[in-house]
C-alpha cells in the first residue's frame, strides 16, 4: 500500500510541477489580497501585522479547495478514475496518495505565502519563528486531509468548484483558526501559546484522515 | 423502520398541544428567576432548540453511518430530514440566544463559544444541504452527504475547543451563563418539560419531512420511468 | 426596551419560525404529491421542484 500511496503522490505532484497553474493562482491571490488589504484598511503597519496570518492562511484555504479540486479533475478526465480505482489494492490508498500531495503542495505555498507577509509588510520575525516551518506542515495536513476527503466525495458534478467552498470552508474553521493563531504567536516569539494549538491540528488531521481512511472506498467509489 | 416510525411519530395535534402547555407555563405561571428575572424565560426556547438541534444532527449522523455500511436509500431520506428540520431549530437556537444575548450582555453578538459553535454548525448543514440539492445523480448524492454527515458532526468538539480557546484569548467569559448550578428546581423542571415538548414537536417534524422526501423520491422516480 | 419586549421576541420569533417551517412542509408534500400524480397521469412534464432537478451530467 505504501508504494501505490508513493506512486500516486508523486503524479500528483508532477502534475502540479510541470503546470503550477493552481499554485501560482492561490499564491497571487494571496498577495494581492494583502495589498488590498492594506489599501483597504489604511496602512497602519501594526493592524496589518496583526491580520497577516489570518488573511495567509484563509488564502491556503482557498489554494487547498484550488489545487485539491484540479488534481482531482485531471484524474476523472476520459473516466481515467475507473480505470485507477481498479488499478491499486487498496483503494485508501488513493486517498492516503492525494492528502500526502496536497499537503506537500500547500505546504509550499504557506511558506512562500509567509515570506511575502513578512518581506510586504516589515516584520521582524523572533527567532523561534522558524517553528512556523513545521507548524505550516501539521496544518497544510489538516487543511489537505479536509479538501481531499471532501472533493473526492463530491463527484464530477458541474458546480463543484462552487460548492466546495460551502462545503469545506466550515468544517475546516478549527484548523484556519488554529493555523492562523499558532502562526501569529510564533511570529511574535510565543511559542508556548502555539503549542496548544498544534495539538488542536493534530486532532483536526486525525479526524480527518481517520474518517477519511474509513469511508473513502463507500464514498468515493466512481459512478 | 416504518413500524418504529408509527410509534414514535406523534400526530400534529399532540405536538401542537404539548409546545402550546409548555410555553403557557413557561410564560404565565413559572414564576421568573431570582438573578435574571423575566429574560430567564427565553430559555425555555432557547434550551430546548439547541437540544434538538443537536439530537437532530446526532440522528443524521447515525444514519449517514447505516447509508454507507448498507446502502439503504431509507437511511439517507432521514439523514436529509433530519439535517433539514435541525437546521431550523438551530436557526432558532441562534436566533433566541441573540435575543437574549442583548437583553443579558448588551450586545446581540458577543462571540460566546457556545453560540459560535452552533453557528458554525448552521454553516456546516447548511452546506450539507446545499450539496444534496446540487448532486443530481441519487447516489453520489447520498454518498457525498452521508461523509459530509459524519464528519460535519464528529467535528463538532474540535470546532468547539478551538473556538474556546481562541475567544478565551481575547477576553474571559464574564457573565452569569445558563447553566447556573443555583437553578431553582420549578425552573428545572420546566426547562425539562420544554425539552420533552420540543422532542415531540421534532419527531412530528422530522415524520413529515420523511414523507416528502419519499414523495420526492418516487415522483423523480416516476419520472425516469416516464421519459 | 425593557425584558418582557425581549422575552415576547424571542417567543414570536422562535414559534413563527417553527410555525412557518411545518407550513412549507405541508406546501412542499402537496406539490411532490401533485407532481407524481401529473406524472403518472400523462408522462407529463415536470412542475414542481421536486421534479425538477437537474438530470445526471
Amino acid at each position: 500500500m505504501l508504494s501505490d500511496i508513493l506512486v500516486l503522490a508523486k503524479k500528483d505532484l508532477r502534475i502540479e510541477m510541470r503546470s503550477p497553474s493552481a499554485a501560482i493562482g492561490a499564491i497571487t491571490l494571496g498577495v494581492i489580497g494583502l495589498i488590498v488589504t492594506g489599501l483597504a484598511t489604511g496602512p497602519d503597519p501594526v493592524r496589518l501585522r496583526t491580520i497577516a496570518p489570518g488573511l495567509a492562511w484563509l488564502a491556503v484555504l482557498y489554494a487547498a479547495i484550488v489545487v485539491s479540486e484540479r488534481l482531482d479533475r485531471v484524474d476523472r478526465t476520459d473516466d481515467a478514475f475507473s480505470d485507477l480505482w481498479l488499478s491499486v489494492r487498496d483503494r485508501r490508498a488513493i486517498f492516503a496518495g492525494k492528502v500526502l500531495a496536497l499537503a506537500l503542495i500547500l505546504w509550499m505555498i504557506t511558506l512562500a505565502l509567509l515570506v511575502a507577509a513578512v518581506v510586504l509588510l516589515n516584520m521582524a520575525p523572533s527567532p523561534v519563528a522558524v517553528a512556523v516551518v513545521p507548524l505550516a506542515g501539521l496544518a497544510s495536513l489538516a487543511i489537505a486531509t479536509g479538501a481531499a476527503l471532501v472533493t473526492a466525495v463530491m463527484g464530477s458534478s458541474s458546480q463543484r468548484i462552487l460548492l466546495l467552498p460551502v462545503a469545506l470552508l466550515p468544517l475546516l474553521v478549527p484548523a484556519l483558526l488554529a493555523a492562523s493563531q499558532a502562526t501569529a504567536a510564533l511570529l511574535e516569539g510565543r511559542p508556548e501559546a502555539a503549542l496548544p494549538w498544534s495539538g488542536l491540528l493534530t486532532a483536526q488531521a486525525a479526524l480527518f484522515g481517520g474518517l477519511g481512511l474509513l469511508v473513502y472506498e463507500a464514498g468515493a467509489a466512481p459512478e | 423502520m416504518t413500524s418504529l416510525r408509527r410509534v414514535l411519530a406523534p400526530p400534529a395535534l399532540v405536538a401542537v398541544v404539548a409546545v402550546a402547555t409548555v410555553i403557557g407555563l413557561g410564560l404565565f405561571v413559572i414564576p421568573p428567576d431570582r438573578l435574571q428575572g423575566q429574560v430567564q424565560r427565553i430559555m425555555y426556547v432557547h434550551v430546548p432548540s439547541a437540544w434538538i438541534a443537536y439530537l437532530a444532527f446526532f440522528v443524521t449522523l447515525g444514519a449517514s453511518i447505516r447509508y454507507l455500511w448498507r446502502r439503504d436509500l431509507g437511511a439517507d431520506r432521514l439523514a436529509a430530514a433530519s439535517a433539514e428540520v435541525g437546521l431550523v431549530f438551530t436557526g432558532v437556537t441562534i436566533v433566541t440566544g441573540t435575543i437574549w444575548g442583548k437583553a443579558t450582555w448588551g450586545i446581540w453578538w458577543d462571540w460566546d463559544p457556545r453560540l459560535t459553535t452552533t453557528a458554525l454548525l448552521f454553516l456546516i448543514y447548511a452546506g450539507y444541504l446545499l450539496i444534496r440539492a446540487s448532486l443530481a445523480d441519487r447516489v453520489r448524492r447520498a454518498r457525498a452527504s452521508a461523509v459530509i454527515g459524519i464528519v460535519g458532526f464528529a467535528n463538532v468538539p474540535i470546532v468547539h475547543f478551538s473556538v474556546l480557546w481562541w475567544r478565551s484569548l481575547h477576553q474571559p467569559p464574564t457573565v452569569i451563563r445558563p447553566g447556573d448550578p443555583s437553578i431553582d428546581h420549578l425552573l428545572l423542571a420546566e426547562l425539562l418539560a420544554s425539552v420533552l415538548a420540543f422532542t415531540v414537536l421534532f419527531l412530528y417534524l422530522l415524520d413529515r419531512r420523511l414523507d416528502l422526501e419519499r414523495a420526492r423520491d418516487e415522483a423523480d422516480q416516476a419520472l425516469l420511468v416516464s421519459s | 426596551m425593557n425584558d418582557v419586549a425581549f422575552v415576547a421576541g424571542a417567543y414570536l420569533v422562535a414559534l413563527g419560525a417553527l410555525a412557518a417551517y411545518a407550513a412549507t412542509l405541508v406546501r412542499r408534500l402537496r406539490a411532490a404529491r401533485a407532481a407524481r400524480a401529473a406524472i403518472d397521469r400523462r408522462g407529463a412534464t415536470p412542475t414542481t421542484e421536486a421534479a425538477t432537478q437537474p438530470q445526471a451530467n
